[in-house]
């Protein structure tokens, strides 16, 4: 699995995560992904949407994550995950904890007034 | 394969037989029991999914059972440092998919466990559980079994309307 990291308007943070984020593809990103996303107050876009299989491992990276996020101040949202991988996010309650965007524009909308810090 | 029945291809079905059934089709892999052996059972389940042409969100519901079930045995289920395998056995029957999960860990009924009450927040959360919520969800059916000192979970997928689909 794949992890790509870019700095968009605002302060924003940008992750493209790509490939299958099942018990391997989880570990391959998880050190790199906590460490950008739990170690500051941020706001983050979480882009799914090359990302063609989710497990419950890779669920509960995006969701502790997003509490240690919550906890300083900032926030994560997803955006445009594939149909399964939303059904799946939607089945395990994920999307009424991390806001799920289909729109960069909005995404970034949804992070407005969390300054990086 | 040794069971009755389990021939998978009759090619030479007599012509004077009216026709019947397509035969049934089946698969099966023996894993350690290890976390770095899902990649290789998601390939095996895969390759059983192409040569059935299966919709895609069936091959994904039917992979996310596979992969969430075999974690939990692996994390859950064994008390010594001693090998374990897993058998994996895939059935095609009409337009439905078996998948039976055959462990030698300690008894584990994960149908039988609560399902948890939905958080309403992120502070609320709970990390974990998820697993077995989303094999319920995902499946069209699932049973256990404990058998002869073994786990059986049966999962069956059967297809679903779903985005982009006709319903």
């Amino acid at each position: 699995m794949q992890m790509d990291v870019s700095e968009i308007d605002g302060g924003i943070q940008h992750i493209r995560l790509s490939g299958r984020m099942d018990v391997a593809g989880t570990q391959a990103i998880d050190l790199r992904f906590t460490a950008l996303t739990a170690s500051r107050r941020a706001a983050i876009v979480v882009d799914l949407a090359d990302v063609s299989f989710l497990a419950s491992i890779g669920m509960r990276t995006l969701l502790s994550s997003a509490k240690a996020l919550a906890m300083k101040g900032g926030r994560m949202v997803l955006l445009n995950p594939q149909p399964m991988v939303a059904d799946a996010l939607s089945t395990a309650g994920i999307d009424t904890l991390i806001p799920v965007h289909t729109d960069l524009g909005a995404a970034c909308q949804a992070l407005a007034g969390v300054a990086a810090g | 394969m040794g069971e009755p029945g389990g021939a998978t291809v009759s090619p030479a079905r007599d012509a004077t037989l009216p026709p019947g059934p397509p035969p049934v089709r089946q698969a099966e892999l023996r894993i350690p029991g290890r976390l770095d052996q899902l990649g290789e059972a998601s390939e095996w389940l895969a390759r059983f999914a192409d040569t059935l042409a299966l919709p895609h969100e069936m091959r994904y519901r039917l992979d996310l059972g596979l992969n969430e079930a075999v974690t939990n045995v692996v994390s859950h289920g064994y008390r010594d440092a001693g090998e374990h395998a897993i058998r994996l056995r895939l059935s095609a029957d009409g337009d439905a998919v078996t998948l039976e999960i055959e462990d030698d860990g300690v008894p584990f009924d994960p149908l039988a466990a609560t399902p948890s009450a939905r958080p309403a927040s992120l502070a609320e959360a709970p990390i974990g559980g998820l697993g077995i919520q989303l094999i319920r969800a995902m499946l069209d059916e699932c049973r256990y079994r404990r058998e002869e000192g073994r786990n059986r979970l049966t999962m069956v997928a059967r297809p679903r309307p779903g985005p982009g689909q006709a319903p």
